[in-house]
């Protein structure tokens, strides 16, 4: 499966499958990210990392790492 | 309205400005009831519960300011003091406050908040900012889906604040239903109804039993820990087994029934808003990112915040050496004609020496030297705080945090910290992992605070003096603005350290949200920062100065073999001190000013001057005494790393709840001042 790490910038995709539990979970749940959500990449810090997405109308900050765990359609 | 004043015949209504982080809850706050609370433009800002009054002819309207969450039911500190106004019947009303701009992301904690007092009055903020990015509301239909009022509202007009407060005051609670605002799969529904229907016997003040219920299933007793009974417990508890196995055989076990209940609500938050919305555009408040692009560039990132900081204290000590001056002129007459006026009344010597030597020369000192620099310096940063601008310094700078495995936000409390190293600490709460918060308090002292920045800009000024010739405001920036990065830049190796060592532990997760930049309220944000930051660190540093004036006055007062105590204490300190490249006299001054760092180029000053009767200015003094640019440079070293103020520290204890962090945020950057002011000490004789 893709992730949303893996987007290019200003791709947009459809949020498949979150691949983490617990504390992490909720807080991308709380960010309003779960299965069906458009997310679209809008740019990447000055060293690399981490990435800002757009997920429902609001910029997110997202480490690498833990973008690894969102799961796109591809 | 917009009176506020205590106490009247009429009766309360506690109403809770609620919603998701920066919707301008405390914006709104602010206009209704004309306090002056701090805002910023980033999710986090507000972390503690502030109330004010409103009176009008019906009733007393009592608002709360509630932190901004995103849900009610996970386990972040502001959700606790949310779930603790909001479900332990503490409020009468609550309004909740959604950005237009991003309904969808407002939706899940409305319907939540909805499901668990049954009933609230809508605010829709940010409309025009709406309309200005074509993004079309229907307020009739969010009414009609959410049942409850919808009214717009912009946050920032007093207008609009008065028109919510006469809603409020016509606004009558409609008779309590049991209206399920969300619905979940029906094997979640069952267990919750059984668990409920056990519960309403006992009804949880003004929360209801189904929310309960639910929080019941998915294991946060957390929550209903609190609203329970305690006799209840096991009756409850059994019935929560029982459903929880239940459920079990259905093959729908503990992680999967809080996914089925937050995809409910998001599933609920998505249909509204799509019938909400009549033209969906998405994102297109970012279609102008030209800033963003500038401000976390690859390549201009870290330039612009290098500039940001630079012109900061360029400005700030530029603007501010006028009314230094001018204060010092008007201070020195003062205390001349109270000397004058306490003569000619007879008062006792001692008195008077004591009272204008002493306390009156440092209280007016510490305020000359420090009041006009802040005031310049504290609304520029709240100018920069309110655009937004902070969370894409934390956005640009966490890579290096993670590789310390500290949390990118801790670039925020830096940057808090420049204002005032305890305001910097107990703004650490944004953090949400314990081991990293707790880097970020104890590195915080790393970032000279505002205090600080006379030592660096008066001994940076003697510095370039001695070098030049002559005082170059430019030099003087540069040499503040490189010291103050060679601060934040120590904070990295000593994150790392620590969480090598006493800290231990990998980094966690970080999403940070980035807000759009506002143009901010320049008037607005000015005068609050003025009344509530300037005047409260003023007033600090004023009931800190009065007590040490007389300190000091007593210190040349007594004398200890024929030389006044002072010069003793120097004395004994001189040895250590030459080791750090420093005398006795500053030695004692950084220690004497543990109260408050301002004081220590006023200490300084007036412990050279005793037995002097010239009134020498502090280039002349120190450079009189044998200040060299190696002491210069091994003064602001020791200025960025020593033990911070007695008013951090004690911040520190309050937000660690412990004695060994706190003794230890005051050894560790002293340590490591010691050890680097000898290192320059040693080096300088080698090669000069």
């Amino acid at each position: 499966m893709k992730h949303i790490e893996e987007l290019d910038l200003n791709e947009i995709g459809t949020v498949k499958a979150l691949l983490c539990k617990g504390e992490m979970h909720r807080r991308f749940l709380d960010i309003g990210l779960c299965r069906g959500t458009k997310v679209r990449k809008v740019s990447v810090s000055p060293m690399g990392d981490p990435s800002c997405y757009l997920i429902n109308g609001t910029m997110v900050a997202i480490r690498k790492c833990d973008a690894m765990k969102v799961g796109i359609d591809s | 309205m917009g009176r506020v004043k205590k106490s009247n015949k009429n009766k309360e209504v506690r109403v809770a400005l609620c919603g998701n982080p920066n919707v301008g809850k405390s914006t709104l706050f602010n206009s209704l009831t004309g306090k002056r609370r701090h805002t910023g433009n980033w999710s986090g800002k507000t972390v503690d519960v502030m109330s004010a009054r409103v009176c009008t002819e019906d009733a007393d309207f009592i608002f709360y300011d509630i932190p901004g969450t995103y849900s009610l039911i996970s386990h972040s500190k502001e959700e606790e003091i949310a779930v603790e106004f909001l479900c332990l019947g503490k409020i009468d009303l609550c309004v909740y406050i959604c950005d237009a701009t991003a309904i969808f992301r407002s939706l899940p904690l409305l319907l939540q908040i909805k499901e668990a007092v049954g009933e609230l009055i809508v605010c829709l903020n940010f409309l025009n900012e709406a309309q200005k990015h074509d993004i079309i509301l229907n307020k009739q239909r969010l009414s009609e889906l959410i049942s409850c009022p919808v009214i717009a509202l912009n946050a920032r007009n007093k207008r609009s604040s008065a028109a919510l407060v006469a809603y409020l005051q016509k606004y009558k609670k409609p008779p309590r239903t049991d209206l399920r605002a969300i619905k979940y799969p029906p094997e979640i529904e069952k267990s919750a109804s059984r668990i409920s229907s056990i519960i309403s016997e006992h009804t949880y003040r003004g929360v209801s039993s189904y929310f309960v219920a639910l929080r019941l299933l998915e294991g946060n007793f957390d929550i209903a820990n609190r609203l329970f009974d305690k006799e209840n417990d096991r009756r409850v508890s059994s019935a929560v087994l029982e459903e929880h196995k239940r459920l079990f055989e259905m093959g729908i076990t503990g992680e999967k029934i809080s996914d089925m209940i937050v995809g409910a609500i998001i599933e609920r938050a998505r249909l509204i808003s799509d019938e909400v919305l009549q033209e969906k555009r998405e994102g297109s408040r970012y279609g102008r990112g030209i800033l963003d692009k500038i401000l976390c560039g690859k390549f201009t990132a870290y330039p612009i915040m290098a500039l940001f900081l630079a012109l900061c204290f360029f400005i700030t000590l530029r603007l501010a050496s006028y009314p230094s001056a001018w204060l010092e002129q008007l201070f020195i007459f003062l205390n001349s004609h109270i000397f004058k006026a306490l003569t000619q009344l007879g008062a006792s010597e001692i008195f008077i020496s004591a009272l204008c030597n002493g306390i009156l020369d440092t209280l007016f000192t510490v305020i000359a030297v420090m009041l006009p620099p802040m005031a310049i310096f504290f609304p520029m940063f709240s100018l920069l705080e309110e655009a937004g601008y902070l969370p894409r310094i934390a956005y640009n700078l966490d890579r290096p945090f993670a590789a310390c495995h500290a949390c990118g936000k801790q670039a925020l409390t830096m940057c808090m910290g420049l204002g005032c190293n305890a305001v910097g600490v107990s703004e650490s709460r944004i953090i949400d992992s314990e081991r990293e918060r707790l880097l970020a308090i104890l590195t915080n002292s790393f970032v000279p605070c505002n205090g600080r920045f006379p030592i660096l800009a008066s001994i940076g000024g003697v510095f370039v003096i001695s070098l030049c010739g002559a005082e170059k405001f430019v030099y003087v920036a540069l040499f503040v603005t490189l010291f103050v990065i060679a601060g934040m830049l120590m904070t990295f190796p000593v994150t790392r350290i620590l969480s090598a060592t006493i800290l231990k532990g990998e980094k966690s997760s970080f999403t940070i949200e980035l807000p759009p930049i506002r143009r901010p309220e320049i008037c607005k944000v000015i005068l609050i920062s003025l009344r509530t930051k300037v005047l409260s660190v003023l007033w600090r540093a004023v009931a800190v100065a009065a007590p040490m004036g007389l300190v000091l006055f007593l210190l040349s007062y007594i004398t200890v073999n024929g030389a006044p105590l002072m010069l003793y204490l120097s004395q004994i300190l001189n040895p250590a001190a030459a080791l750090i490249g420093l005398d006795g006299v500053i030695l004692l001054s950084f220690i004497l000013a543990l109260p408050a760092s301002e004081m220590v180029i006023p200490i300084t000053v007036s412990l050279y001057s005793i037995g002097s009767s010239f009134d020498l200015s502090l280039s002349e003094l120190l450079l009189s005494n044998g200040f060299t640019p190696v002491s210069a440079v091994c003064m602001c070293v020791f200025c960025l790393f020593h033990f911070p103020c007695s008013t951090t520290l004690i911040t520190v204890y309050k937000e660690t709840k412990s004695v060994k962090y706190t003794v230890l945020s005051a050894l560790m950057p002293t340590l490591i001042g010691i050890a680097l002011c000898a290192i320059i000490n040693i080096v300088a004789k080698f090669a000069f």
